[in-house]
């Protein structure tokens, strides 16, 4: 059975959240990007 | 002494898997519906045929109606653990009667492979596959992604279920209720369906230039194998047929998204989202892929393969990446892949075999316990070295303070170590069969991790005996263990039970 928190995935604030996890995701990807960047401009000095 | 099961212990097996069995057939009904669109009769004879094989099962089984249908541990175990058998056995048969695979084992093999999310294919030509067979393949890896268990139990609610849930390498219940969770589940997996298959076919579209409908086709089989850390492509060259940074990037999002555990996903829809960084787990994979990432860019550096930051990047975060999640993409060929060797191979086997988060669909030992490893380590070594009544701190904080004790140590442990032995059985086989150490290695890795990046050891004309190793290394691997010692467990007191 489900409650009124279950349902409020189905709302509006529900699909916001997830847009929000999906931003958040991209921004971790980008940072780890942005780590493996620093690291190839310092191996590739070093090298 | 072991008791033997009685007929009533087949019955309660039989029912639920019979009512899984008619979860999986309706989900049939989605490649049948697409080769009937696309006019493509013989597979459509191949996915009527299966659909109906799970729908006369899943009727018998139904049919067989124990007297109590609650399921205790030790059953609810047997029916996972033969379910990760049954489905892909069954789920074969569209792949056996393509004329794609040299031999029927083959094709349950990529079905097994699909089913683990592992993405190692013996499949001889990709690119010429019916799009509806394409379809199954990679919804093969999203309902094993997903949890086959996790998809029965949306459906039917009831008692044992958490036994089923757990059995199926969940541990995590995030809602109060199991069925509560597994919506919950499906919510975080709609909305990257959305914002996964709209990205990468805008991309495909705009970017690629190709037709709508072949961009929408190839972002719903990335999103799929995708966030489900599967690995299986349309195309034989993997990523690498994109030749796109931004299209590497949207997938990339997908195979971090998909080996993050769900209660992370929960914690980051929902909040307070800075107290998930404080998690032992998020910290241990950070600091595990910034590790592998320093080695495999090294060891690719000292190669002199990328002598460019844009290429060295690029080439390193994706593979890294998809090593450590779990997921098999790749952006270089196998054979390309096997000569990075050195550091580089070594960066990518140790992120492989660490895996990504716990309840994810991502395999390996997992960053959890490898982070309570570690710390059970440091705790031992200021044990030795602080005074002898010195008290030693284990709490450690994950979704909340929680503490080390020797149990948990205990359980870590057994698991990290079972993970170890089931990597060196294939490996083993493999030298057994003349493959270098090297090779070896890295392949039986990817396969018992569900991983599926290869350096050419899975091939169409590999041993009969190592396919059949790295199928079990798949189904032991990504059932985590406990269910299939449950069925050993089972199968020997009926047959020495008393």
């Amino acid at each position: 059975m489900t409650g009124p928190r279950d349902r409020r995935w189905l709302s509006f604030q529900g699909l916001a959240g997830g847009l929000t996890l999906f931003t958040v995701e991209a921004l971790i990807v980008l940072g780890l990007a942005a780590v493996a960047w620093l690291l190839s401009v310092l191996i590739l000095a070093i090298l | 002494m072991l008791i033997r099961p009685v007929a009533e212990d087949f019955k309660v097996i039989g029912f639920y898997m019979g009512r899984i069995s008619l979860v999986v057939a309706a989900a049939s009904l989605l490649p049948l519906t697409w080769a009937g669109l696309a006019r493509e009769w013989n597979p459509f004879g191949s996915f009527l045929l299966m659909t109906g094989v799970f729908a006369l099962l899943g009727v018998i089984g139904v049919g067989l109606a124990p007297r109590k249908s609650e399921l205790d541990w030790s059953h609810g175990m047997v029916v996972v653990a033969l379910t990760w058998l049954l489905v892909p056995m069954i789920g074969a048969i569209p792949l056996v009667l393509s004329g794609h695979f040299g031999r029927p084992l083959d094709a349950l093999f990529d079905a097994m492979s699909g089913l683990t999310t592992t993405g190692l294919s013996l499949l001889g030509d990709v690119d010429h596959l019916a799009s509806s067979l394409n379809f199954w393949r990679h919804f093969l890896q999203f309902l094993g992604g997903q949890g086959i268990i996790l998809a029965a139990l949306t459906i039917f609610a009831g008692t044992g279920g958490i036994t089923l849930y757990i059995g199926e390498a969940r541990d995590e219940r995030i809602l109060p209720s199991v069925t509560s969770t597994a919506r919950f589940i499906w919510a975080v997996s709609v909305v990257h369906l959305i914002f996964g298959v709209t990205s990468l076919g805008l991309v495909g579209w705009l970017v690629l230039g190709f037709d709508l409908d072949r961009s929408i086709f190839h972002g719903l089989m990335i999103f799929f194998a995708g966030f489900d850390t599967g690995g299986f492509a349309p195309q034989s060259t993997s990523i690498g047929y994109y030749h796109s940074a931004i299209f590497e990037t949207v997938t990339a999002l997908l195979m971090v998204a998909g080996a993050m555990s769900f209660g992370l996903h929960y914690a980051l829809w929902r909040g307070p989202r800075r107290s998930v960084f404080a998690n032992l787990e998020t910290r241990t994979i950070l600091s595990t892929f910034g590790f592998t990432m320093v080695l495999t860019l090294l060891g690719l550096a000292a190669t002199g393969l990328f002598v460019n930051v844009a290429g060295l990047t690029r080439q390193g975060l994706f593979q890294v990446l998809s090593a450590h999640t779990g997921t098999g993409f790749s952006t270089v060929p196998s054979a390309e892949l096997a000569k990075w060797g050195g550091l580089a191979f070594g960066g990518i086997a140790i992120a492989m075999a660490l895996g990504g988060m716990g309840s994810s669909t991502a395999g390996g030992v997992k960053s959890l316990r490898i982070g309570l490893t570690i710390k059970a380590v440091i705790n031992q070594i200021k044990q030795v070295l602080l005074p002898e009544h010195a008290l030693v701190g284990t709490a450690y904080h994950q979704s909340g303070r929680k503490h080390l004790t020797p149990s948990l140590i205990q359980s870590v442990m057994v698991i990290s170590l079972l993970y170890v032995a089931l990597y060196l059985l294939g490996a083993g086989i493999g030298m057994a069969y003349g493959i270098p150490l090297q090779q070896s290695l890295f392949e039986s890795v990817s396969a018992s991790a569900n991983v599926g990046l290869s350096v050419g050891v899975t091939d169409p004309s590999m041993p009969i005996l190592l396919e059949l190793v790295y199928m079990l290394q798949m189904w032991a691997g990504r059932l985590e263990f406990v269910a299939v010692f449950s069925l050993l467990g089972f199968v020997y007191a009926w047959v020495r039970g008393k």
